[in-house]
């Protein structure tokens, strides 16, 4: 076997099968013209003239790569509808997995190495999911590319009406993920405190039996019927808001007026001594009594941060709705030349 | 030169389109794949064989050329690729854009 023989026989190895025979007949007939001109200028060839030759024509692999019609798994076309899949997909497996860490730590003991054990559990099959999401969704891609799937998602494409642009949003629009967001976090905070309130505890081992030290005692319970009736309008409003399209002046002033309430209820609800399970005396029961002491303390102060944040964030929130309320102005930065 | 390569791959996308005017316009009588190069070279179109040849497949799977395998003068076989009629028509309505586009350039060039 002579090196030609031997580089189409390398070269043959990377092509299509279905044209093999005839790009390889083609490459020798090419190889044997170019050294048949060499032979003509330079005088007779050796291996060293053929060696230079293969050289010039280059590698194998590189040449039989030129004959493939698709070089790529997902061409230019695809790419851009293969980056949002993925981000979407992406954020539900996030999000999907950080509720069930969510739940796994709220079953857990929540012990040192439970703790460790869980979260580097929670790393490992976020990341095999991750990748195996980005793997099905380049398969399903590259078979996209390579049928004629592509052409309608083209066509798709091509057929945009300019007429379904939207215009510029308004400031009286409902922002609907508002609002299923505000349903879903109320519905699961109303399920924790009225069926599995004992999720809400520190657990610990004493003895080597397991003690529960509830964080919210029944002075914060005493307030869950104003809870549960708040929640309840909250949750109405928010559902009925769903069905609408933009803000009005009565649902504004409804809207301000459930948001006041709340804050009532959860600065009432914090300044009531003793809502926290977690005092000195309970604390000294895990062990040190000096920690048990500063631990509490921070933890006392935890009502006092919330307060403030919810007042805060209340009076933003209210500000703005107000002042919407009030002028109905455009957000527009440009003035309006009428 | 950071330039440099930047106008390398410029050109490259530029030739890339007349590359194919160019196999059309040279393939109105028979050629095989290393004397329609050297035909090319000779009035200036350099190009690389590895570009040629996937470039004249592709011509042929498109209708736009006609090629089989031929022993001519010598033992040796040789592909002889040659315009077909779709390819004249093609090549024809490429000629008046080219004319256009080229006309079009100088002038925004000042050539």
């Amino acid at each position: 076997m002579n090196l030609i023989d031997k580089y189409i026989a390398e070269v043959g190895k990377h092509l299509p099968r279905r044209n093999r025979s005839d790009i390889e007949a083609e490459i020798r007939s090419t190889l044997e013209d170019m050294l048949d001109e060499r032979k003509q200028t330079d005088g007779p060839a050796d291996d060293a003239t053929v060696l230079a030759l293969l050289k010039e024509y280059g590698s194998p692999r590189q040449v039989a790569a030129t004959y493939k019609t698709h070089q790529y798994l997902i061409g230019p076309r695809l790419f851009s509808t293969f980056e949002m899949v993925l981000r979407i997909v992406f954020a539900v497996v996030f999000g999907v997995s950080l509720l069930g860490l969510v739940i796994a730590l709220m079953r857990s003991d929540l012990t040192g190495p439970a703790f460790v054990i869980a979260m580097t559990e929670w790393i490992g099959g976020l990341i095999t999911a991750l990748i195996a999401a980005f793997g099905n969704i380049v398969i399903v891609f590259a078979i996209i590319e390579r049928t004629q799937a592509v052409e309608s998602i083209e066509k798709e494409f091509s057929d945009w009406d300019p007429k379904e642009l939207q215009s510029e949003p308004s400031p009286d629009q409902i922002d609907r993920a508002d609002h299923i967001a505000s349903i879903v976090f109320t519905v699961i905070a109303l399920a924790i405190f009225n069926l599995y309130p004992d999720v809400l505890a520190i657990r610990y081992q004493s003895d080597g039996a397991w003690v529960s030290l509830p964080v919210l005692t029944d002075a914060f319970f005493r307030f869950l019927p104003w809870i549960n009736v708040m929640a309840l309008i909250q949750i109405a409003f928010s559902g009925f808001m769903l069905g609408q399209r933009d803000w009005i002046p009565v649902t504004r002033s409804f809207g301000i007026l459930v948001d006041i309430a709340s804050m009532v209820l959860a600065v009432a609800i914090l300044r009531t001594p003793g809502i926290l399970g977690i005092t000195p005396q309970t604390l000294s029961a895990i062990g040190n009594a000096e920690a048990a002491e500063a631990l509490s303390r921070v933890i006392n102060f935890v009502p006092l941060l919330i307060i403030t944040i919810v007042v805060v964030a209340t009076v933003i929130k209210v500000g703005k709705s107000a002042f919407r309320l009030l002028s109905g102005r455009s957000k527009s930065p440009y003035p309006i030349v009428r | 030169m950071e330039n440099d390569e930047l106008v390398q791959n410029m050109l490259l996308e530029l030739r890339r389109g007349v590359l194919s005017i160019a196999v059309l316009s040279q393939l109105s009588r028979e050629e095989y794949g290393y004397s329609l190069l050297k035909a090319l070279s000779e009035k200036g179109m350099e190009i690389d064989q590895s570009t040629l040849y996937p470039l004249l497949r592709r011509l042929e799977s498109q209708g736009l050329l006609q090629s089989d395998w031929r022993i001519m003068d010598e033992s040796r076989p040789r592909r002889y690729y040659v315009i077909s009629t779709q390819g004249r028509a093609v090549l024809g309505k490429l000629k008046r854009e080219w004319s256009a586009m080229s006309q079009t350039m100088n002038q925004m060039l000042s050539l």
